[in-house]
C-alpha cells in the first residue's frame, strides 16, 4: 500500500528557490530532527 | 349475555405497555385466544335460543372481526424497536487504549510541518470515478490495472464515481 503527499503553492513571484527551501526545510524537520 | 362495549379500547390501552413480541402475543391471545371472552361467548351460544342467538352471534362476529383487525394493524417492528442512545462514532477520541498506526503518525508529522507553514491540507476521495482515475491519465482500455483483480469496482455509482481509488493523485485542484 502506498501513501503519498503532494504539495501545491500558488502565488505571484514564486520561483524554484521557494521549492528548494521548502523541501530542504521539510527534510531537516522530518529526517534529521533529534 | 352481555357484551362489554369497550373491549377494543381496553386492548388499545394495554397495547401501550407492551414492550416486546411475546408480550404482544400474550395480549393477542388474551383477547382472541382459547380462553378469551370471545371464544367463551361462542361456546355459550349453544345455550341460547332463536332470535337472541342470532343477534348475539352477529355482534360477537363483529367484535371478533374488529379485534382481529386491530391486532393485525399493529406494526410489530415499530412496537419493539428500542430507542438506542445515539453514539456518534466519527467523533475523535482521546484515549489511552491503543496506539496510532505508524502511517498515521507519519502523516500527522508531515501535515503538521506544512500546517505550520500555513499550508492547508486536503485528502482526495477514497471513491473515484473511472474517468479521473484512468482515462484522464491515458491508461489504455485493457490495461491490467483496470481489471477486477487490481482495482475494486463498486456496484452502485454515486455521482459518477464507482471505483476505489488506486492512484492517489486524483483530486481536482481548487
Amino acid at each position: 500500500m502506498f501513501t503519498q503527499v503532494e504539495g501545491l503553492a500558488v502565488d505571484q513571484n514564486i520561483s524554484f528557490s521557494d521549492l528548494k527551501g521548502t523541501i530542504i526545510g521539510f527534510i531537516d524537520y522530518f529526517l534529521i530532527r533529534v | 349475555m352481555q357484551i362489554p362495549k369497550d373491549l377494543i379500547k381496553e386492548a388499545e390501552k394495554k397495547l401501550q405497555s407492551v414492550k416486546n413480541k411475546s408480550e404482544f402475543y400474550n395480549l393477542r391471545s388474551h383477547y382472541l385466544g382459547k380462553k378469551s371472552f370471545v371464544q367463551n361467548a361462542f361456546r355459550e351460544l349453544k345455550n341460547l335460543d332463536g332470535k337472541e342467538k342470532i343477534k348475539i352471534a352477529k355482534s360477537l362476529n363483529h367484535l371478533r372481526a374488529k379485534l382481529t383487525d386491530f391486532f393485525e394493524s399493529v406494526d410489530l417492528k415499530v412496537l419493539t424497536t428500542k430507542e438506542e442512545p445515539y453514539i456518534d462514532v466519527t467523533l475523535p477520541v482521546n484515549s489511552n487504549i491503543g496506539k496510532k498506526h505508524p502511517i498515521s503518525v507519519v502523516m500527522d508529522l508531515i501535515l503538521d510541518y506544512f500546517h505550520n507553514l500555513n499550508y492547508s491540507s486536503y485528502f482526495g476521495n477514497e471513491i473515484e470515478s473511472d474517468y479521473y482515475n484512468f482515462e484522464a491519465l491515458n491508461f489504455p482500455q485493457n490495461h491490467p490495472a483496470r481489471q477486477m483483480h487490481d482495482t475494486f469496482y463498486l456496484n452502485k455509482s454515486l455521482n459518477d464515481k464507482c471505483l476505489l481509488r488506486t492512484i492517489l493523485q486524483i483530486h481536482k485542484y481548487i
